[in-house]
């Protein structure tokens, strides 16, 4: 075998080119419009992309496992709703309520993952309906209103979760080193560990795991919790910082969470991840968002772009993928 | 029971006669559950039984029953279509359009049918240029259509001038002033597509690609281009409802088929049409249709807002997905399914 | 260290839906011994290695493993016993790394990370053993499909089995890498391993065991110490296909005034094949044995690209570009593996259609079910199917599913008949029928082209048979030349067994 050189190997790794598309994204975004790069919006754009971000990261090891779940966005409205609802009323202080919300969001991942492993639905039809199902809850529970927040200074809680700080002209929530601290230790799960190993072998061949004795099945269903629990993290931090609570926030998010997954460099087929390719994704995806805006095309055409890089980045995969096999 | 010594006994072969089993024509199971649903909500409220209420039924089953007739052919060849509810959309909204560009609105009608075939032209034949499958394709295509659709329509609702003009009286009439023209072009095509994928070579050829893709390349069969037609086929209804929709509503609003794609693969698995392919029942998602919406038109009779569309609609489909798979199930353990050899 | 038996398999069955695998099968295997089990594809060989690996429960019958009995119900319970297994069709992580399938779910973790450098070591002397010299980084599906098998081998090894059970584990190894197997293998047994060897390959078996068990339609017939075995029973075994095959048509049948349909091959690169030239014509089988036979298929069928060559079928026309292709023109594919031409949860009737209707581009727009049930009751009849046309064709026994898969070209009459393993697993009456069904293809008219890796198949039932070495075409042999021995020769060696210059030092594999 060849000595390849340092820069070789790293142009060979998957997230490589991610590396490059957000380079060069920023470049002409920076290009068309210098607020781009502004203090101000960095910090904006920041605070909302990290709480999309972790949703992104348990998504990642869930569509390495070989799975999808969709029911990630309504989860996002729904868990903030809960929590706020319970508050309301008077049956709990927020922190219970956070607690009381997680919990809900665990068990609706281990139902999603039931039907998933047991009756061998596919991943995609059973969190779609899912979806449904929790997003028709947080309209009931509200009667379709937005829930009344409090100000959430002062509860250690929203400080824990969304306190923020000044470094700099930078405004820094502390959710961006909770989605660090994440990204870190699902990456180290992933690559280094023996349950990153069961992941990439239940998504990458399952029945050959399974001969080995890897549990496949509980894997799937302990991921599927985590991207519950992560999505309701989520959507209540970003409640937090906020103030909001909107039984109808985070629709459509799953399909972006997706988006954001698939262009760092992992299959879509399952079996192989990468947290670094998922950061980058998100990156790229978010930055896209605030980027066009900024030039001034109309908001609602981020549909249309995202449809087009999920497309142009599965047929990059695919074409990669038949090379390699080609050259075998 | 077997012999190894003198040859004529087919030795290693089960050696009974097959029992002649009545096997149940597919669409079986959803008639049944049609019939018994009507029957208790009948029963739980009289009001459910008035020629009106089943007809209003019948008529909000139509368009969604539209997509379903298609979806049986896409899942028929084990493919997934998740855009149609956004062809849907669009296909009202450039039918609406052109109307408002001055266009006669039955030639925007046709438009809009063409656009949508079109549309699912498209994926198929991104599906068979990205070799993905057609549930991947159909994600990121569904993003790009609803895109459009929103920046056509402004993301508002959209509603073309002209009332008055034949188009709109005809589609939001009604034959023999009691049945809606939704309904009826809805039974009609209903009919025709069972035909289709029971009687013609292109629903021959839709069953076998779908029991066996590999089989059916072996024996000739061009299983790209019977995908791309399935998903064509899928476009064009898609687009032919979205004009019927524009038609007897008169407007399009942002919402609108939003759930569609969803509710047609539910009616179409409560109608006997497998996810694994090979089979379909046409008939079997019509019936399928009408008893989703059967029961939705229950729960607004009783007063349950609307709100609860949403849940139930998610809660109906994961539970026909899972009644599906356990029926599924059942069969293989009778069976005692197994790879004989490996 | 006790004498007794380390497995002790009792009157074990299975049956698969209408076909019965297993009935009544006995083995005994003596500890620290090679015992190899014999018989030929079918015979149930594959699906016993299963049961006593875990993947597949046995209906009826009993295990007993170092002396205690047992229930083997999951693959984690087998190698809890101490069971290991290589399988006929290893199941492997293509993209994932040599190491990292080495050591699936059996990775040494310290403090919760994984040690690579432990596994590497651990690796290292076993891998060199065995002659797979790879970096162990390489993701897996840059191997061979030898070094794949060797990476399999490998993996069982590394848990220190007790009773190794191997499934034709040199299916894929060339000359040389078998008999490193092989030693390995000897060197595993005097430390005192005990192993099952399953092959249909008798000349292997009977070099390397110590006992042997021959195996037919699912049961035991012959079990004996290697040494005692009489040559009269060798003959035996080794005879047991002979009445299989039905007489070759002396008289190969002359069209008058017209030339016979026919394929001529020049210089056909493409695979592993290079410079192969030959003219197969109709009337004949055509026998094609050796490494590259089964890429000739392929690039007959559409399957692969030429790099060079011309090709020229009876219709004009050179390669086929598609699968698709082909099957419009009439050139059809059988192999063994059924799932290629069976749409088993369709009606027999339904499957007969699948050329007549499916594939045509002219003709009728609709499909006439009731056209379609009395084509096959024809069918039925004609080729003694066991079933009635509603039923759903994987109900059929694995020689039943054949018979529809070549009943529905049989309606259209090919122009040319691949053939790859067509017999594999299928009972000893229904191959009977299938051979005699090929003869008649063949004598109607038929290019038939027959690839078997069961030398005896292709010297039974074929007319002339070329040997491939190394994807060059190494010889051609032909009528009463026929023999098991010259082809195995042409194919090891590449040269004909009745050379009298030995060269010695021939360029390794």
């Amino acid at each position: 075998m060849e000595n390849h050189s340092l820069i070789q190997r790293l142009i060979a790794r998957p997230e490589f080119g991610p590396f490059v598309l957000l380079v060069v994204e920023i470049a002409v975004f920076w290009g068309f419009n210098h607020d781009f790069l502004s203090p101000q919006n960095i910090s904006n754009t920041l605070a909302f992309t990290v709480e999309l971000g972790l949703i992104a990261l348990a998504m990642t090891l869930l569509m390495t496992s070989g799975e999808f779940d969709l029911s990630v966005g309504s989860l996002f409205g729904f868990s903030p709703v809960l929590m706020w609802t319970l508050f309301n009323a008077g049956v709990t202080s927020l922190e219970v309520g956070f607690v009381v919300a997680l919990l809900v969001a665990a068990l609706i991942g281990l139902v999603n993952g039931w039907f998933v492993t047991q009756l061998k639905i596919p991943s995609f039809l059973v969190t779609l309906g899912m979806l449904l199902v929790v997003r028709g809850s947080a309209l009931f529970i509200t009667d379709g209103f937005p829930q009344r927040t409090w100000s959430a200074e002062g509860s250690w809680l929203a400080e824990a979760l969304v306190g923020d700080f000044f470094i700099g002209p930078f405004r820094i929530y502390m959710s961006l080193f909770w989605f660090i601290a994440a990204a870190i230790a699902l990456g180290y799960v992933l690559t280094q560990s023996r349950t990153g190993n069961w992941i990439q072998a239940g998504g990458g061949n399952p029945n050959a795991a399974r001969a080995r004795g890897v549990n496949v099945n509980r894997v799937k269903i302990g991921l599927f919790v985590l991207s519950s629990v992560m999505a309701s993290l989520a959507g209540v931090i970003s409640s937090l910082r906020t103030s909001a609570a909107n039984p109808n926030s985070g629709t459509g998010y799953e399909l972006e969470v997706i988006a954001m997954v698939v262009i760092g460099g992992t299959a879509l087929t399952g079996g192989r991840g990468t947290i670094i390719g998922t950061v980058l994704g998100i990156l790229i995806l978010r930055v896209m968002r605030n980027g066009i805006v900024l030039i001034g095309v109309p908001g609602l055409a981020y549909n249309i772009f995202i449809g087009a890089i999920i497309l142009g980045m599965m047929a990059l995969h695919s074409w990669l993928e038949r090379r390699h096999q080609a050259g075998t | 029971m077997t012999k190894t010594d003198t040859a004529p006994p087919l030795a290693g072969s089960a050696n009974h006669q097959p029992r002649r089993r009545i096997r149940l024509p597919a669409e079986t199971g959803a008639v049944v559950a049609l019939a018994v649903l009507v029957a208790v909500l009948g029963w739980l409220s009289p009001s459910f039984l008035e020629p009106a209420n089943l007809l209003s039924v019948l008529s909000q089953a139509a368009l969604p029953g539209l997509l379903a007739i298609g979806m049986v052919f896409v899942l028929a060849t084990r493919e997934i279509d998740v855009s149609a509810g956004a062809v849907f959309h669009l296909a009202a909204t450039f039918t609406a359009l052109l109307m408002v560009a001055g266009m006669d609105p039955w030639l925007a009608a046709l438009a809009g049918v063409t656009a949508g075939a079109g549309l699912g032209l498209i994926n198929g034949l991104l599906v068979i240029a990205l070799r993905l499958p057609a549930l991947l394709v159909t994600l990121g295509t569904w993003w790009m259509i609803q895109g459009l659709s929103l920046v056509a329509g402004k993301g508002q609702t959209f509603a073309p001038t002209g009332a008055g003009s034949g188009f709109f009286t005809t589609l939001s009439g009604k034959a023999f002033t009691v049945v809606p023209a939704a309904g009826i072009v809805f039974v009609v095509l209903t009919m025709a597509m069972h035909v289709v994928l029971h009687r013609t070579r292109f629903g021959y050829r839709v069953q076998a690609v779908g029991s066996n893709p590999l089989a059916a390349t072996y024996a000739g069969i061009p299983t790209g281009k019977v995908k791309v037609l399935t998903l064509v086929l899928m476009g064009a209804v898609a687009g032919l409802a979205g004009v019927i929709h524009l038609g007897s509503q008169g407007a399009i609003a942002p919402g609108d088929g939003g759930t569609f794609a969803l509710l047609a693969i539910a009616a179409a698995i409560i109608g006997g049409t497998s996810l694994s392919g090979g089979s379909g029942s046409v008939i079997g998602a019509a019936i399928g249709m009408l008893v989703l919406q059967a029961i939705q038109s229950a729960m607004t009779l009783h007063g349950v807002d609307a709100i609860w569309t949403a849940f139930t609609t998610g809660a109906l489909v994961v539970l026909a997905l899972a009644i599906d798979r356990l029926i599924r199930l059942w069969r293989d353990w009778r069976a005692g399914h197994g790879d004989p050899l490996g | 260290m006790s004498d007794s038996p380390i497995l002790f398999v009792r009157t074990i069955a299975k049956r698969f839906g209408g076909t019965v695998v297993l009935e009544d099968m006995n083995l005994t295997v003596e500890r620290g011994s090679i015992h190899a089990l014999v018989g030929e594809s079918g015979a149930g060989k594959s699906t016993l290695t299963k049961v006593l690996a875990g993947i597949v429960r046995p209906d009826s019958g009993v295990i007993e493993f170092d002396g205690k009995t047992v229930t083997i119900d999951s693959p984690n319970a087998a190698r809890k016993l101490g069971i290991g297994m290589v399988l006929q069709q290893p199941v492997l992580f293509a993209e994932r790394s040599v190491l990292a399938n080495l050591f699936v779910n059996r990775e040494p973790v310290h403090n919760g990370l994984i040690s690579r450098r432990e596994m590497e070591a651990r690796s290292r002397d076993l891998l060199r053993q065995l002659g797979l010299d790879v970096d162990v980084h390489t993701p897996l599906r840059d191997l061979g499909p030898g070094e794949r098998q060797l990476v399999a081998i490998a993996r069982a090894l590394l848990e220190n089995p007790r009773l190794l059970i191997l499934d034709d584990p040199n299916s894929a190894l060339d000359g040389r890498q078998s008999e490193r197997l092989f030693a390995a293998l000897r060197g595993l047994k005097a430390k005192g391993m005990s192993m099952l060897y399953a092959s249909n390959r008798l000349d292997e078996a009977l070099g390397i065991a110590d006992q042997m068990t021959v195996m037919r339609n699912g049961r035991d017939v012959l079990s004996k110490a290697r040494q005692d075995l009489t040559t009269s029973e060798e003959a035996m075994i080794g005879q047991l296909r002979q009445s299989l095959f039905p007489l070759p048509l002396r008289a190969l049948p002359t069209l008058a005034g017209t030339l016979r349909p026919q394929i001529a091959v020049e210089g056909l690169s493409g695979g592993i094949l290079s410079g192969v030239s030959f003219t197969a014509r109709a009337g004949e089988i055509l026998g094609l044995a050796g490494s590259g036979a089964p890429d000739l298929l392929a690039l007959l069928f559409g399957l692969r690209k030429p790099r060079q060559g011309k090709v020229r079928f009876s219709d004009g026309d050179g390669l086929p570009g598609t699968q698709t292709e082909a099957a419009r023109r009439n050139i059809c594919m059988i192999s063994g593996d059924r799932g290629n031409g069976l749409m088993a949860d369709k009606s027999i009737a339904f499957n007969m259609a699948n050329v007549v209707v499916g594939a045509r581009n002219w003709g009728s727009l609709w499909y006439s079910p009731k056209a379609a049930l009395r084509r096959a009751t024809r069918q039925i009849e004609a080729l003694r199917i066991r079933s009635t046309p509603e039923m759903p064709a994987g109900a059929l026994s694995a020689g039943g599913q054949q018979k529809v898969v070549i009943a529905k070209w049989l309606e259209i009459g090919p122009q040319v008949m691949l053939l790859d393993e067509p017999a594999r697993g299928i009972d000893i009456g229904s191959k009977q029928e299938i051979y005699a069904l090929i003869r008649q293809m063949a004598a109607s008219g038929c290019i038939v082209l027959l690839h078997s890796r069961e030398l005896s198949e292709l010297t039974g039932l074929c007319d002339r048979i070329l040997a491939f070495h190394q994807g060059r075409l190494a010889g051609e042999i032909a009528g009463d030349d026929m023999d098991v021995g010259k082809v195995l020769k042409l194919i090891i060696s590449g040269k004909p067994a009745d050379e009298r210059h030995q060269s010695s030092r021939e360029s390794a594999a």
